[in-house]
């Protein structure tokens, strides 16, 4: 999506307590299997 | 004809209007519940990165614990530059960058919100700050001018959106060549179960 809108130097980073930040949130019991925090970082040439 | 995505949006703006009303020291503050107290915003503003000195500064009056990240830690933003942050809420990211860049700098916070964008320029008041400004809009069509802003940051927003591409493609627009993003949000792991597809409230869940 990033690629496609034209975006370069792109990176998806995990946190490294996803799973506790989700877990904070109790959305079900299977939420962090589903979903995972972390960061987008990138630039437009 | 309400598409799936009108219902979406709705939904969402309807939530954190709630959000927002509950959390103004002149609303009933009856619908807070335990999950927006102090002790719980701190704790979970530690998980997400945010420093002790962030989140006992006076500018954490506009945390509503509703992130799941610090954008600004990764966003190396300068003295002077220009910055938006999509659904900015009540204000805590964007008063962080507004310190950051400084009084030659400038912040726009952008929600769709009409009530989050209220507390947030009460806060802004309240803070004295004045290289802030906070505008109702959609971050699927943003209320910005082409190439204007130097980053973009967000936190825990675009999930939100039921239309992720335009919203990239808006902050590719509104950015300067060069410009750059940093995102805090949540990210599908893999395929979004079929239950979970059209189901407006895990959205909002």
């Amino acid at each position: 999506m990033l690629d496609e809108a034209g975006f370069t130097d792109i990176s998806i980073t995990r946190k490294g307590n996803s799973d506790e930040i989700i877990k904070g949130w109790n959305i079900g019991e299977n939420s962090k299997e589903l979903i995972f925090s972390g960061y987008v970082r990138a630039v437009k040439p | 004809m309400k598409t799936f995505s009108d219902t979406v949006k709705r939904v969402v703006r309807e939530k954190y209007a709630s959000i927002a009303v509950s959390n103004n020291p002149g609303g009933c503050g009856c619908c807070g519940g335990e999950g927006n107290s102090f002790v719980n915003i701190l704790a979970q503003g530690e998980k997400c990165g945010y420093s002790q000195e962030q989140l006992l500064d006076e500018l954490a009056q506009a945390n509503l614990g509703l992130g799941c990240g610090n954008p600004i830690s990764l966003a190396d933003l300068r003295q002077g530059e220009t910055v938006l942050d999509l659904g900015s809420g009540a204000g805590f990211d964007a008063f962080l960058a507004a310190q950051a860049v400084g009084a030659q700098g400038r912040v726009i916070g952008v929600d769709m919100t009409c009530e989050m964008v209220r507390q947030a320029q009460k806060n802004a008041a309240t803070l004295g700050l004045g290289n802030v400004e906070f505008r109702q809009g959609e971050i699927e069509e943003l209320p910005v001018g082409d190439a204007c802003v130097d980053v973009v940051i967000s936190n825990c927003v675009i999930n939100l959106s039921p239309d992720k591409a335009a919203v990239y493609r808006e902050i590719h627009r509104v950015l300067k060549p060069g410009g750059r993003v940093s995102i805090s949000d949540v990210m599908l792991s893999g395929e979004l179960p079929d239950e979970f597809r059209n189901d407006i409230d895990a959205y909002t869940a």
